[in-house]
């Protein structure tokens, strides 16, 4: 009897899971803007329910998952903010790094997605603000560079965001990682004791 | 004929999982034969096609143990890219098969991965879609096709690529009668040209037709193989094992059984219609065609002149005028995209009617909210996880009395007497994300029945599920009828219609062409053809045999109108 | 014959469908370059309107255009909030000054409205190219560019997939306001925890489709040849060379003409400046 411990080749986990995911969030970016349209900041819900998504899939499929939430941010807003460098560079790039900043101190701090226990919860609990507040600063600056927001915008802008981000990753990120993450695990996507 | 696979006591299980799903299979299929494989949801029908085409142990965790050989090589020692070539692998459900956004890129996807020289790909590709049919589809969008159509071109594209063996996990279950026959027409050709073809099937009466053998996959064994004749001819055996025979077997068992007759089972319609004549078959019942009248005062739902038109222009309902009575259980059958689930969709509010009107309760439903209407009209859809949204069992059951505002111990209450009555109970604290497809089917069921609607109706309640736990929903639906409830399901499945439904509503691009009781709309096959339906098996029986005026509707009803031997 | 896009259908004759990927690709680069380079209110303007007219040229339909011009009116609503309130650009008259030092001058207005015609052009601009893409735009526009096809395949799917989760998204959304939920009810929190639990639905529901997809591939020998090959042959036409080229000038000429000539920096081409 043989154990078979697979791995998807790169080019699957590309194909599948930034790909199928992106198609994910970009939904859940694209309803959100429709469905939770925030006074002053139209689509700014467009970056933070699919952040809930991403974190996810990045602590399950490393670099895959957080591709996952670049592709999906990038066309989900598409529709409302054109398929445009700004969108690119902005939200969606925030997108990429922002997880991966989470998914760094799971791997530095042996934290599992599971979140079985109290300090795979504490380091969950820690490390999302701080990855949404540095997603939040580079965001916030690329708008800025556009022109399409002022300096003075940029402090109030970092502050929700963090704020936002952080809120929908909580509320639905916390459930997708208690619910599926045991399922997940047994996929041959499924990335483990690596970054990227 | 040399073996075209050898399984030698194959065992697997998932990396999840504390059971093993393959348990010591052995089998040998031989070059060019048509083996089927059936057996009840969960006996590893699937797993078993998995580990054929190699991605069993290439691609999927778990523990493996034995061998598969294809062509005199083990598949563990190939690279997976060498046994798609050999063994090629059709999936239940086409649409999440599609990459591209037309048939002939879809067909051309894989010599491409392949790379497969263009001069060479443009004969393969031509070759592949005339040899299923699709030719004239080739700049189609392929999600946009009938679902036998979608299956064709998903069947094209692994053809393309010349493999000598065909492996097709249930690839009709999500078809209609038509698509179905669609399939099977296609897979006699392939036959002919000498392919192995490997079919995992529910639906023994077109497999009996083509198969040169069956195996009974159970828990994870074989645990029948033979021939179609001496597998299917076993009938108190197979339906042991939760399979339906051909309903002319079973016809033929019971009245072999009640006569003394000890003889060879016909096993397809037309054996069977020289059986019975053989046999010295008469009928002694005939029925007299009366059309079904409800009168049973007021219809719970009405359709006036109700006409929908998508924002895409499609016609989907034109100027239908139907009603619905309270107590009825109806089955709307037709066609794929012929309109079913748009009317549906308007009964409970989802969809309101751009001309004419829909009245439920004797209320237009353009005046009421949806959850209105969902307080008394329940509606489950086809595929259970678009239903179940909660975490846990219990959440999800629960959730819709918290809606209704009702207090804590009524909604546990409630909760546990569904669960029971839909044999999860006990399940309260497990996860829905983890229960089995027929139990998440159960769950979804039980979610809108807690709410005790008036009336129930089921979008393609048997999908995907093996006879025992298709039997085990149509009688829970048989019970909530005789609590005096409305039930309307739509089905593509004949036998469960002509077995449980009062009255058939018969669609077709968007008009109703039929409504009446069963043996009514079966006794018509001119009218049904029209719909691209075909009545049951034993209808189909009575019709050759004697003739439309003979409409049996189950395998015990004809039992009891034929006599032998005289 | 219409073409079938991600997105909607195209007349099959229209000149953006009939395009070469290359040239395709290069106006959705350079459109957002440009509108990104000029920071002049009249050529921005005039690149606004030229993008707009050619929907119509070029027989595109404009997928519900008054969604997009409420979509347009939100977004410039907070590109004014931002500058109103935010920031300080001198000019001819002051309107208004702030406590905080920030003040509303005649340059603030102008600049804010160059600001939303710059974000109404790359929305313009590149709605028109993606309304006009297939899958087979990308895969083969890849290719011209060298890109590996798993990176055409993935961009594909996520588009294709789109659709398709739109579709799964607004099932679990009925089947929860049949069992009574309201979406249109409570704060932004609480929507927000409804749709929590459609969302998680969708995961589950692409989890389990992933594997699906993953066999489907790998039973399509997806990945198998070192060396890929392509079943339909775009050769590139001299009208998609003449094409790209007049793009990729166009794209420098702006960049020449705003950063050493001055002509499209703000307030740049002006008649009263």
């Amino acid at each position: 009897m043989s154990e078979v411990v697979t791995q998807a080749s790169i080019k699957m986990k590309l194909a599948i899971i930034s790909g199928i995911f992106g198609g994910v969030c970009a939904t859940a970016a694209l309803f959100s803007i429709i469905i939770i349209p925030l006074p002053g900041i139209p689509g700014g819900s467009g970056f933070w329910i699919p952040a809930a998504l991403y974190f996810a899939l990045t602590l399950w499929f490393g670099l895959y998952g957080a591709l996952a939430g670049h592709i999906g941010t990038f066309i989900g807003m598409g529709p409302f903010f054109g398929w445009t460098f700004q969108v690119w560079a902005d939200g969606a790039l925030g997108d990429f790094m922002a997880p991966l900043i989470c998914r760094a101190f799971f791997l530095l701090f042996k934290a599992d997605p599971e979140l079985k226990t109290r300090r795979d919860y504490a380091v969950w609990l820690v490390s999302v603000p701080i990855a949404t507040c540095l997603a939040a600063m580079w965001i916030h600056f690329v708008n800025y560079s556009f022109g399409t927001i002022t300096f003075g915008a940029w402090v109030w802008g970092v502050i929700a965001y963090t704020i936002g981000d952080s809120l929908a990753v909580f509320t639905i990120g916390t459930i997708l990682l208690r619910v599926a993450t045991k399922w997940v695990k047994t996929s041959p996507f499924y990335v483990t004791g690596r970054l990227l | 004929m040399g073996e075209a696979v050898r399984i030698r006591d194959l065992w697997w299980r998932y990396g999840l999982g504390q059971d093993w799903t393959l348990k010591g299979v052995d089998l040998t299929v031989r070059e060019g034969e048509f083996l089927v494989i059936v057996g009840p949801s969960g006996a590893g029908k699937s797993t078993l096609c998995l580990a054929l085409c190699g991605l069993i142990p290439h691609f999927l965790r778990g523990y493996y143990r034995g061998e598969v050989i294809i062509n005199g090589r083990d598949t563990r020692k190939m690279r997976l890219s060498e046994i798609t070539k050999i063994v090629g692998i059709v999936f239940q459900d086409p649409d999440t098969q599609f990459v591209t956004m037309s048939v002939e890129d879809e067909v051309a996807f894989p010599l491409e991965n392949h790379g497969v020289p263009r001069e060479e790909m443009i004969k393969r590709v031509r070759k592949a879609m005339e040899s299923t049919k699709i030719l004239d589809l080739r700049d189609k969008y392929p999600h946009e096709l009938s679902g036998g159509q979608k299956q064709r071109v998903a069947i094209a594209s692994i053809l393309a690529l010349e493999p000598e063996i065909l492996v097709l996990d249930e690839p009709t279950s999500d078809l209609d009668p038509v698509g179905k026959a669609e399939i099977f027409s296609m897979l006699a050709e392939l036959k002919k040209s000498g392919r192995t073809i490997i079919l995992v099937e529910h639906n023994m009466e077109e497999a009996a037709k083509y198969a040169d053998r069956i195996v009974l996959l159970r828990e994870g064994k074989i645990t029948v193989d033979g021939s179609p004749r001496k597998v299917l001819g076993d009938v108190e055996k197979i339906k042991s094992m939760g399979i339906y025979p051909p309903q002319v077997t079973e016809l033929a068992h019971l009245l072999s059984r009640s006569n003394g007759v000890n003889s060879e089972l016909p096993i397809t319609l037309e054996e069977a219609v020289d059986w019975l004549r053989e046999m010295g078959a008469r009928a002694v019942k005939v029925f007299d065609g009366e059309h079904y009248v409800r009168n049973a005062g007021d219809p719970v739902i009405s359709f006036n002149n109700a006409s929908f038109v998508y924002p895409d222009g499609t016609l989907a309902l034109n100027s239908i005028n139907i009603d619905f009575y309270r107590g009825e259980f109806v089955a709307i059958i037709g066609q794929n995209g012929s309109g079913k689930t748009t009317l549906v969709k308007h009964i409970v509010g989802l969809l309101k009617p751009t001309r004419g009107e829909v009245r439920v309760f004797g209320k237009k439903t353009t005046e009421m909210s949806i959850k209105e209407i969902a307080t008394r009209i329940g509606y489950i859809y086809q595929n259970p996880d678009h239903q179940l949204f909660c975490q846990t069992v219990y959440e999800e059951c629960a959730y819709g009395l918290r809606m209704l505002g009702l207090g804590e111990s009524e909604i546990k209450k409630r909760v546990g007497d569904i669960l029971e009555k839909v044999g999860l109970g006990g399940l309260e604290s497990v996860e829905t994300f983890l229960l089995s497809k027929g139990q998440r089917q159960r769950l979804a069921i039980a979610s809108v029945l807690v709410m005790d609607p008036e009336v129930v109706i089921v979008d393609e309640p048997t999908t995907g599920q093996d006879m025992a736990q298709s039997l085990s929903i149509m009688n829970l639906l048989k019970s909530l009828h005789g609590e005096g409830r409305t039930v309307i399901i739509v089905t593509h499945n004949m036998r469960l219609v002509s077995e449980y439904a009062e009255r058939v509503v018969v669609m077709k691009a968007g008009n109703i062409i039929l409504d009446g009781e069963p043996r009514w709309v079966f006794s018509q096959p001119a009218r049904l053809k029209e719909a691209l339906i075909t009545p049951p098996q034993i209808t189909q029986l009575g019709h050759v045999l004697v003739g439309e005026q003979f409409s049996p509707l189950t395998v015990y009803e004809a039992a009891s109108m034929i006599r032998l031997g005289e | 014959m219409s073409q079938r896009t991600f997105f909607t259908y195209v007349a099959g004759d229209s000149p953006l469908v009939r395009l070469h990927p290359l040239p395709k690709v290069t106006l959705l680069l350079s459109v957002n370059l440009v509108a990104l380079i000029i920071e002049a209110p009249i050529p921005l303007l005039l690149l606004t309107i030229m993008l707009a007219l050619s929907f119509k040229l070029l027989r595109v339909p404009l997928i519900g255009l008054k969604k997009f011009v409420i979509v347009v009116l939100i977004a410039s609503q907070a590109v004014l909030i931002s500058y109103l309130l935010g920031s300080s650009i001198p000019g001819s008259q002051v309107y208004y000054t702030y406590p905080w030092g920030a003040y509303v001058s005649d340059m603030t207005l102008l600049y804010a409205a160059t600001m939303i015609m710059r974000y109404t052009s790359m929305l313009l601009g590149s709605t028109l190219i993606l309304a006009t893409t297939t899958s087979r735009d990308i895969v083969y526009g890849a290719a011209a560019f060298r890109l590996p096809h798993t990176i055409a395949l993935m961009m594909s799917l996520a588009f294709r997939t789109t659709t398709i989760f739109v579709e799964d998204f607004i099932r679990v959304r009925d089947a929860m306001i049949l069992r009574g939920a309201n979406f249109s009810e409570g704060s932004i929190l609480e929507r927000a925890r409804k749709y929590a639990n459609v969302f998680t639905s969708m995961i589950v529901i692409a989890l389990r489709r992933i594997m699906e997809i993953a066999y489907a591939l790998q039973a399509k020998g997806f990945g198998a040849a070192p060396k890929r090959t392509y079943y339909r042959e775009y050769k590139l036409r001299i009208s998609d060379v003449v094409i790209t080229l007049t793009l990729i000038a166009g794209v420098l000429c702006a960049y020449v003409l705003r950063y050493y000539v001055g002509f499209l920096a703000f307030p740049g081409w002006l008649p009263s400046v």
